[in-house]
C-alpha cells in the first residue's frame, strides 16, 4: 500500500511535468531541452525558502534560508521560474527557433547544472539541500503514512487543476493561435499576431508549471541535489508526449501515465543480474528510447492525436482530429516552396 | 607564464580532438542539414571499441583502427535508423532531431548495460616529455596532434581533389541538382556519414587517451563542446571547424587555469550561446550560409 502510494505520487508529479512540457513542445512547437532546469530551480527555490538559515558549522551553505511556509515557498518558486523563463525565453526565442533553440536551451541547462553542482554558496553544491520540512507540517501534524497519503491527494489535486486549465487553454483563442504559430508562423504574423510573443507566453507558462512540479518533487523526496537529476531527464518526459499525442491534453495525460509510470514498474519484473545496480535503470531508458523511435516511425501523431476545430458549413466549430493545416501546407508547396 | 604556455599546449591537444569530432559533425550537417545529438555517443562507441581491441592486441595503432571502424559503423547506423526514415518522409525536421536524442539515450544505456557504470581504465601511450618552443608536450599529446592533422588534411584533399569528394560536395551543395546530374545522392550521403564516423570514432579514441578512463556518458558530456566549436567556426566547412576547435579548445584550457577547471565547459557553452545569438553564421560563415541555416 505504501509502495503504491509512493509510485502514484511520483507518477502524478511526472504527468504534471509532461503536461507543462507539452505546452512548449506540443503547442508552441519548440524543442525545449531546458525544461528540467526549471523543475530543479523550482525545487531548489522552494527548498531554500522553507529551510532555516544554513548552519555553516555543519558545512552547509545556501542562499536565503528564510524558514517560510510551504505556501509562500511554492508561490516564490513558481514566480522565480516564470521570471527566469521570461528572461531566458525573451533572449532565446527572439533570435532562434528550431534546432538552434534546442542547442541553446540544452546549453542553458548544462550551465545551470554546473553552477548548482560546483558553486556551493548557491544551493549547497554536490550535497544539495536536504531535510526540507513537510508541507503544512506545522498545521496538520500528520503521521508519516498519513502525510504520504496527504501528499498524494495534493498531487492529484494539482494534476486535476492543471489538466482542467490546459483543456480550457487548448480550446481558447490563445491555444489555437499558439498551435497556428507552430504550424505556420508566417500566416499568423500576416494576421498581425506576433509569433514571438505567443511562443514566449508558452515558454513562461511551461516553465512555471515545471517549477510547480519541481516543488512537488521536492516535497516527495524532501531533498534535492545535482545527483538527483540530469539534463537528459527532460527527454524522458518527451516519451509521454510523443506516445500520447503531441499537443493533445488527454493524450499526454494517458501517454505519460502509461510510459512514465508503467514502464519503470514493468521493468522491475525483469530479473537483473546480481551486483549490477545500473542494469534496470539503463534497461528502462533503452525501452523508453525505443518506444519513442517506434512511435516516431509508425504513429508520429501519437495514440490520441490532437483535435483541431474546423468551420462547418453551418458556421459552427467542429472538432476533428485531422487539421486543415495539411491542405494549407500542400497548397503552399505547390505555389513554389521548391524555389526557395 | 609557464602555466599559461602549458595551458596553451594542452589547449592545442583539446583543439585537435575537437577538430576531428567537429569536422565529422560538419560533414554530417553538410549532407543532412541536421544537428546530430548522438554525435557525442558515436565518440563513446569509438573509445569503447579501442578499449575492447586493446585487450587481445595491445597495440595503439590497432586500437585507433578499431575506433575508426566502430565509429564508421555507428555513424552509418545513426543515419540509417534515426535520420533517413524522417528525411525521406519530409516531416517536421525537429522529428529527426528528437530521434537522434532518442538514439543518444539508447546508445548510452546499451553501453551502460554492457560495460557497467564504473570508470574503465584506458590504455595510455608511454613516453618522455618534449619541449617545443615554450610548450611542453608528452609523446601522447604529439601523437594526438599528428593524427588529427593527418586525418583532417587527408579528408580535405579527398574532398577537394578526388571525384568522390567533388560528388559529396555537390550533394551537400544542392541535393536535387546533383541527382539530376546522375550522382547517387543516397549512397553518397551514406558514405559521408560513414566517413564522418571514422573521424568521430578516432576523436573518441583520442578523448579516451586524454581522459584515461571511460564512462558511458563520456562523449555526451562533450557534445555541446563539439557544437560550440562547429558553430563558432561556422558549421559546414573544414577550415571553420579547425578554427572553431582552436578557439574553443584554447578558451577552455586557458579558462581552466585562470578561473577554475570546474567551469571550463561553461566557457565553451557561453561561446556557443553568444555565437548563436549574435552571429549564427559563425566567425567564418558567409552571408549565404546564414540563409541556409535559418530554420
Amino acid at each position: 500500500m505504501t509502495y503504491a502510494i509512493s509510485v502514484l505520487t511520483l507518477g502524478g508529479i511526472t504527468v504534471i511535468l509532461a503536461m507543462g512540457l507539452n505546452v512548449q513542445y506540443g503547442w508552441a512547437g519548440d524543442l525545449n531541452l531546458s525544461y528540467y532546469a526549471y523543475v530543479a530551480l523550482g525545487a531548489y527555490v522552494c527548498g531554500v525558502m522553507m529551510l532555516p538559515p544554513p548552519n555553516a558549522s555543519e558545512g552547509n551553505f545556501y542562499v536565503l534560508g528564510l524558514h517560510q511556509s510551504f505556501f509562500v515557498g511554492t508561490i516564490v518558486a513558481v514566480a522565480v521560474c516564470a521570471v527566469v523563463g521570461l528572461v531566458v525565453g525573451s533572449i532565446a526565442l527572439r533570435r532562434v527557433t528550431g534546432d538552434y533553440f534546442a542547442i541553446v536551451t540544452l546549453s542553458v541547462t548544462l550551465i545551470f547544472y554546473t553552477f548548482s553542482d560546483q558553486y556551493a554558496p548557491l544551493f549547497n553544491g554536490p550535497q544539495g539541500i536536504y531535510g526540507v520540512p513537510h508541507a503544512f507540517g506545522g498545521v496538520l501534524r500528520f503521521s508519516y503514512s498519513g502525510y504520504n497519503l496527504f501528499l498524494l491527494g495534493l498531487v492529484a489535486a494539482v494534476l486535476v487543476v492543471v489538466v482542467f486549465l490546459f483543456e480550457v487553454l487548448y480550446r481558447s483563442a490563445f491555444g489555437r493561435t499558439l498551435r497556428a504559430v507552430r504550424d505556420d508562423p508566417i500566416s499568423v504574423s500576416a494576421f498581425g499576431i506576433s509569433p514571438y510573443r505567443r511562443k514566449l507566453a508558452a515558454y513562461v507558462l511551461g516553465s512555471a508549471v515545471g517549477g510547480l512540479g519541481g516543488v512537488l518533487l521536492l516535497q516527495y523526496v524532501s531533498a534535492f541535489s545535482p545527483a538527483g537529476w540530469s539534463p537528459l531527464e527532460t527527454f524522458l518526459l518527451f516519451s509521454g508526449i510523443i506516445v500520447g499525442g503531441v499537443g493533445s491534453v488527454w493524450g499526454v495525460l494517458f501517454g505519460a501515465s502509461v510510459v512514465l509510470i508503467g514502464v519503470p514498474q514493468a521493468v522491475l519484473f525483469i530479473p537483473a543480474p546480481a551486483g549490477a545496480a545500473t542494469f534496470l535503470p539503463a534497461l528502462q531508458n533503452c525501452i523508453i528510447g525505443l518506444i519513442i523511435l517506434v512511435f516516431l516511425y509508425l504513429r508520429p501523431r501519437g495514440l490520441f492525436p490532437e483535435r483541431s476545430p474546423v468551420l462547418g458549413f453551418d458556421g459552427a466549430l467542429k472538432w476533428q482530429s485531422r487539421p486543415v493545416r495539411f491542405v494549407v501546407g500542400r497548397v503552399r508547396t505547390l505555389l513554389g516552396e521548391g524555389a526557395a | 607564464m609557464t602555466a599559461f604556455f602549458n595551458a596553451v599546449g594542452f589547449g592545442v591537444v583539446t583543439a585537435a580532438l575537437l577538430a576531428l569530432a567537429t569536422t565529422g559533425l560538419s560533414l554530417q550537417y553538410g549532407v543532412s542539414r541536421l544537428p546530430n545529438f548522438a554525435q557525442g555517443d558515436i565518440m563513446t562507441v569509438g573509445a569503447y571499441a579501442a578499449y575492447a581491441a586493446n585487450g587481445p592486441f595491445h597495440s595503439i595503432a590497432i586500437d585507433g583502427i578499431a575506433a575508426a571502424l566502430a565509429g564508421a559503423a555507428m555513424a552509418w547506423l545513426v543515419y540509417m535508423a534515426l535520420i533517413r526514415p524522417f528525411a525521406s518522409r519530409g516531416t517536421n525536421r525537429l522529428t529527426a532531431v528528437v530521434s537522434t536524442l532518442a538514439g543518444s539515450l539508447i546508445i548510452q544505456d546499451v553501453l551502460l548495460i554492457i560495460f557497467g557504470g564504473n570508470a574503465t581504465a584506458f590504455p595510455t601511450i608511454q613516453g618522455a616529455t618534449e619541449h617545443i618552443g615554450p610548450f611542453l608536450f608528452t609523446t601522447e599529446q604529439l601523437v594526438i596532434i599528428g593524427v588529427a592533422l593527418v586525418v583532417i588534411a587527408g579528408l580535405h584533399a579527398t574532398l577537394k581533389f578526388t571525384f568522390i569528394g567533388k560528388a559529396v560536395r555537390a550533394v551537400a551543395d544542392h541535393r536535387d541538382l546533383s541527382r539530376v546530374s546522375g550522382l547517387p545522392a543516397g549512397m553518397l550521403t551514406q558514405l559521408t556519414w560513414a566517413v564522418s564516423g571514422v573521424l568521430t570514432g578516432i576523436a573518441g579514441f583520442v578523448l579516451g587517451l586524454t581522459a584515461g578512463a571511460l564512462v558511458p556518458t563520456l562523449g555526451f558530456d562533450y557534445l555541446l563542446i563539439i557544437f560550440a566549436a562547429a558553430v563558432v567556426g561556422g558549421i559546414g566547412n573544414v577550415g571553420g571547424a579547425l578554427f572553431g576547435a582552436l578557439i574553443v579548445g584554447l578558451g577552455m584550457t586557458v579558462a581552466a587555469v585562470y578561473i577554475s577547471s570546474d567551469y571550463k565547459e561553461v566557457v565553451a557553452l557561453i561561446l556557443l550561446i553568444a555565437t548563436i545569438l549574435i552571429r549564427p553564421t559563425g566567425l567564418f560563415g558567409g552571408r549565404s550560409s546564414a540563409r541556409r541555416f535559418a530554420v
